[in-house]
């Protein structure tokens, strides 16, 4: 194809508000002729913001978007796993309680009274005595 | 609990059943075999505590044979030294070899004569002050000065002497608490508990909800009975040495109570003030045949406490 029957395309596909990125012809001749390619999305951008065109355009990149999301997540686990091994784990709870004591009202105390008798290496004797008085 | 599981460890790796240990070459870790152990009784055998819906379950006492072993071991054990029971089978001793021999000895004297039964009686008495020194005293060597207890007396008695002391417990002035005999074979932890528990409000916890107090019972528990742990093994022909804990709480029924208010237009609450006197004899010794081991001690309200331990062999 010769630049200027490369030209008839293009602007056969844009005046029929194609997109031309979606035409195999014309990004076949962009993939043989790069320096072209600034040219035809300087005029792809312009006729974006014509409402018939832009709804085409957005449905193709919404198509396109689950493949670069897929493309990301997969990019983002390499790197999570290529970065485990220096990162450090994140602490863990594994088991945890809350609770409120509600006050007491201490009507009445206990104490504990502890006698030791004897105490040796072989022997104790001890007596303790448990006793709870009102306040 | 790092000893036990370093030795369950080093347990388990051995080949032998000594292991020298590495920077230290005057002690070494011996493996002495308990034998086979006796399978638990059944819930049928098994004193039941009042108030409770189960048997308790027959768990051996083994930090009681550990104090046994601790005890009677010759040369006696240093700071560093331990004993520990591993699987319910292995004695574990890390001490110097001379030690580990006498752990390896008491055991064997006690697997030759595994079919024998020691009985063992425990005695506790109050007793006031002069009936103590008018029936008792005589039977006792005087008190040594000095020391942090030097009221108390204790001895090992003959037979004769042992046969006196029990007939005076008897009197109406002695204030005495027989506990069960416990028979066990020897060096097998034995237990036996006879316990009634009480549950009592203890105090109330107040919190006000929408304007209006909200009491809640806090319970407390408190036991009356008495507990008794030991082990038993012969040492020599025909002692028998003793290693015994005996707990007695003696609970006052019914428990006092007593009802107030705890905030203005709040519904009167009833508290209960339990007292629970409770006793605990920690003894290990060894007796000659139809010996006993006897101590006597005064107590701050000028009353004696006396407590006697008998071992006897039932069956050889």
């Amino acid at each position: 194809m010769t630049p200027a029957a490369f030209d008839d395309l293009l602007h056969d596909c844009l005046d029929e508000r194609r997109d031309p990125f979606a035409d195999a012809a014309i990004c076949a001749w962009l993939d043989q002729h790069p320096g072209e390619l600034e040219r035809v999305a300087d005029l792809r951008a312009r006729l974006l913001l014509l409402p018939q065109l832009a709804p085409q355009v957005a449905v193709r990149s919404t198509r396109r978007l689950p493949a670069l999301l897929a493309a990301a997540g997969l990019a983002g686990t390499a790197a999570l796993v290529l970065l485990s091994t220096q990162v450090p784990a994140p602490g863990r709870v594994f088991s945890a309680s809350l609770t409120e004591t509600p006050p007491r009202a201490y009507a009445a105390v206990s104490f504990t009274v502890r006698e030791v008798l004897a105490a040796t290496p072989s022997l104790r004797l001890e007596t303790t005595e448990l006793r709870s008085l009102r306040r | 609990m790092k000893i036990c599981l370093a030795l369950a460890v080093l347990a388990a790796t051995l080949p032998a059943q000594k292991l020298p240990l590495p920077g230290d070459p005057q002690r070494c870790l011996q493996l002495i075999d308990l034998g086979e152990r006796p399978e638990a009784k059944g819930p049928e055998l098994v004193l039941v505590e009042e108030g409770q819906s189960k048997p308790p379950r027959a768990v051996p006492a083994y930090a009681e044979l550990i104090a046994f072993v601790r005890a009677f071991v010759q040369p006696p054990l240093q700071d560093g030294d331990d004993v520990q029971v591993l699987g319910g089978r292995w004695l574990a001793v890390l001490a110097r070899p001379e030690q580990g021999a006498s752990a390896e000895q008491l055991v064997q004297q006690a697997r030759q004569r595994r079919d024998a039964v020691i009985a063992v009686d425990v005695t506790l008495a109050h007793v006031d002050a002069k009936e103590f020194d008018r029936l008792f005293a005589p039977l006792l060597p005087a008190p040594k000065p000095g020391g942090p207890h030097a009221d108390v007396r204790q001895a090992v008695l003959d037979a004769a002497a042992t046969a006196t002391l029990s007939e005076r417990l008897q009197g109406d002035k002695v204030e005495m608490l027989q506990t069960p005999t416990v028979a066990t074979r020897p060096l097998e932890p034995a237990s036996v508990a006879h316990i009634k528990n009480f549950s009592y409000v203890k105090d109330f916890s107040v919190s006000k909800t929408d304007g209006a107090v909200v009491a809640e019972p806090v319970i407390g528990n408190v036991s009356d009975g008495v507990r008794i742990e030991l082990v038993a093994a012969f040492t020599g022909k025909d002692h028998i040495a003793v290693s015994c804990t005996v707990t007695n709480s003696d609970l006052t029924l019914p428990i006092p109570k007593f009802t107030t208010t705890l905030a203005h237009g709040a519904e009167p609450v009833t508290i209960q003030l339990p007292e629970v006197r409770t006793l605990r004899l920690q003894q290990t010794a060894d007796l000659p045949p139809g010996s006993s081991a006897v101590i006597a001690s005064p107590k701050a309200d000028g009353t004696w406490l006396l407590a006697l331990v008998q071992a006897s062999l039932q069956k050889k």
